[in-house]
């Protein structure tokens, strides 16, 4: 009995050994080959890895500088999420263009580089916006590129700093 | 666009603070908050109190004299060490009824917009009043509504009417997003999100609403050749707005499932206004009442909502099981059950129907009432292609200035997660907000003459700015921020691409456009029923 017990264990844990390297073929194959594809891709002429880490300031209307990392192909409100960026209230709706609460100040060096001139449905929440400038955007609408590695933004004050 | 029109019409039976000797002195410290400001008076809960309360309003009748009131009233200091607010200033009431018998005299809930916008003229941008069962903070201020949007929290709340969430209790109901609240209402606004506002979701909904509004177009050519005019527009348009719906939902297999599930949309449309009629009638009674006392209105209601969610109830099931590759497919691939896809398609169904219909109707008005901006708006769409159609700035200025003069949901409703100061004025948590869009949008320092029908002024100069449009946000049609209108994107879609085919194909002239005005069954709705004369363009 006690033999057949061992071997029962036996038999589980290679079962368990074998299930482990099965799921890590999968792994390498569908996840880690195209990764590794891309990066190798990047040295020569194909396009940007998605992995490419990119920075980006923002500086807060009391003057605090938060500097936050990113990837290549992240929107701006995706990196103040996944950073879990203190900016009150920032992106209530989730990039679904409801709202302006991502809105952010470029330096007119940077917003005249951004990849993508604003959509109609942008402008029209950018009405909404406090402190709207001629450099604003939203942060929702801005996909980091190599390009706009380590830019600094504006971050307008809110309700809570400047009432009026 | 299914939009939060329950929102309007705002009933609360909670707190009640009224002023009965019409000066509400109440002091509010916003820090360490103790709220010793008005008289507490009791809710008309009681029927039997109402005999009582019109001997109360007969004796306190020479009391009421109205008189326009110094607002610079209640700032009593308390301790220095507290910031203190004034509270919101009141209409002069009369015990327990308060305004109510000056607000059904000058029209009831039907006028509620007039009666709120001709307040706020009164009493400022920031005012509270107790309607009936409820009382609410109603603000018209284009600035306090960007705040209000700011101040809701992560998961807003909103207003819903008494009337419908005791149906839902009777009748052990599980409804839509609309009607839920905190994690549950995230957890499936953010699918929804994924698949009805971004990515750009116009791929799913062209192509459908394309062939409703060609099919539309299709009956009224043949309809016009025995009577050039169309009659029963509004159950007319409630069907396409069903079909346009539905036809998203289920993607290209809706033309072999047609027939078999449009069977009851006739019925569909007419039990829908019939519950929004007598929704808005119940909303100045509490509903329980209404129940308790069986209140004919209140049956009616009963059984209209029970035949629309009858027939909704057997339509979606059949659409979950069949499929199709539309908005429906969508959202269950992305994690959404059967069952709970009947509870939020359900309500989409219920909602848009209504909404999106009654935006058409009004905007179709407004182009008979100035023929030349039909005729502008014709030369600008005849020679644009099928898919460049949404992009026509004159075509979306018409639907933007048709939505800010006749807003589908006249008041937003917001409760606010912390107590807040709203114009000066103190509101404490949990206390209702309501938005009077109607009153900011024919406000003149909102928009230049805010009574006349300018597309134009929405749009954009070289510059990126508006002419005539002071404050863009003095018009909210969809509200903001994470609770705004989920349908918003389809209703753009279903409402432009219908409003060009029959603007491309039709002269459009309305025979009783003196006889129409805007009265409230819960969305804003025409008094009358709107008839239309067509002439066919050649």
């Amino acid at each position: 009995m006690k033999r057949m017990a061992l071997v029962n264990h036996l038999k589980k844990f290679s079962r368990s050994v074998l299930n482990i390297a099965s799921n890590y073929s999968k792994y390498t194959s569908n996840t880690m080959l195209p990764f590794l594809q891309t990066t190798r891709g990047a040295s020569t002429t194909q396009p940007l890895s998605e992995k490419q880490e990119v920075s980006i300031t923002f500086v807060k209307a009391n003057g605090e500088r938060i500097k936050a990392k990113g990837n290549v192909g992240d929107s701006i409100l995706d990196i103040v999420v996944n950073n879990e960026i203190d900016l009150d209230g920032y992106g209530a709706c989730e990039g679904t263009l409801t709202c302006s609460t991502c809105h952010l100040i470029f330096s007119k060096e940077v917003y005249d580089a951004l990849p993508n001139k604003p959509t109609d449905e942008e402008l029209d929440m950018l009405d909404l916006a406090y402190e709207l400038t001629d450099t604003s955007r939203l942060g929702c609408q801005i996909i980091m590129t190599k390009k706009l590695d380590g830019i600094e933004v504006r971050v307008p004050s809110t309700i809570n700093d400047a009432r009026a | 666009m299914m939009k939060l029109k329950v929102a309007q019409n705002v009933l609360k039976t909670g707190k009640s603070v009224k002023v009965s000797d019409g000066v509400s002195t109440a002091k509010h410290c916003v820090s360490g908050c103790s709220y010793t400001g008005a008289t507490q008076t009791p809710r008309i809960d009681d029927l039997s109190d109402i005999s009582k309360s019109i001997d109360g309003a007969n004796r306190s009748k020479e009391s009421i004299v109205e008189k326009s009131r110094d607002r610079n009233f209640a700032t009593v200091a308390v301790t220095a060490t507290e910031t203190i607010v004034q509270e919101a200033p009141e209409p002069r009431g009369i015990p327990v009824f308060g305004t109510l018998l000056s607000f059904i005299l000058a029209g009831g809930p039907k006028k509620q917009h007039e009666y709120v916008d001709r307040r706020h003229k009164e009493l400022g941008s920031v005012y509270r009043e107790r309607l009936g069962p409820i009382t609410a903070v109603f603000v018209n201020s284009s600035h306090e509504f960007r705040r209000v949007f700011r101040l809701e929290g992560s998961v807003p709340k909103h207003f819903l009417p008494e009337a419908w969430t005791l149906y839902n209790e009777t009748r052990n109901c599980r409804r839509g997003l609309l009607f839920m609240d905190g994690e549950e209402w995230m957890y499936f606004r953010k699918i929804l999100n994924k698949v009805m506002l971004v990515p750009d979701p116009t791929n799913l909904m062209f192509q459908p609403c394309q062939d409703a509004a060609v099919e539309l177009r299709q009956k009224w050519q043949k309809q016009i050749k025995t009577d050039a005019v169309i009659t029963n527009l509004q159950v007319q348009l409630y069907q396409w707005s069903i079909e346009a719906m539905m036809a998203t939902l289920m993607g290209s297999c809706w033309h072999s499932y047609k027939q078999q599930l449009s069977r009851d949309f006739e019925l569909l449309a007419e039990v829908l206004h019939n519950i929004f009629e007598y929704s808005a009638k119940l909303s100045v009674i509490p509903a329980k009442l209404a129940m308790n006392l069986r209140f004919p209105v209140w049956r009616k209601f009963v059984a209209s909502a029970d035949t629309a969610f009858e027939i909704v109830r057997t339509l979606v099931p059949e659409m979950t099981k069949l499929g199709g590759d539309g908005l429906l497919k969508k959202m269950m691939d992305e994690g959404i059950r059967a069952e709970d896809a009947i509870c939020i398609v359900t309500d989409f169904i219920l909602a848009a129907g209504d909404t999106t219909a009654t935006t058409l109707q009004w905007t179709l008005l407004l182009l008979c009432n100035y023929p030349e901006k039909q005729e502008e708006l014709f030369e600008q769409l005849k020679d644009v292609s099928q898919r460049d159609l949404l992009r026509v700035p004159l075509l979306k200025g018409v639907i933007k200035e048709s939505l800010r003069l006749y807003p589908i949901a006249p008041f937003i409703s917001r409760y606010l997660p912390k107590d807040s100061v709203i114009g000066n004025y103190f509101v404490p948590k949990g206390e209702l907000l309501v938005l009077s869009l109607y009153s900011s949008g024919r406000d003149a320092a909102n928009f230049s003459q805010p009574n006349e029908f300018l597309p134009e002024r929405w749009i954009r100069t070289e510059k990126g700015t508006y002419q005539g449009v002071m404050h863009p946000h003095g018009s909210l049609p969809f509200a903001l921020g994470a609770r705004s209108c989920i349908g918003r994107k389809l209703a753009e879609i279903q409402i432009s691409l219908a409003l060009a085919q029959l603007v491309k194909s039709f002269k459009i002239e309305c025979i009783n456009k003196d006889q129409v005005e805007l009265i409230l069954h819960l969305i804003s709705v025409p008094s009358k029923s709107i008839k239309l004369k067509l002439t066919e363009r050649i």
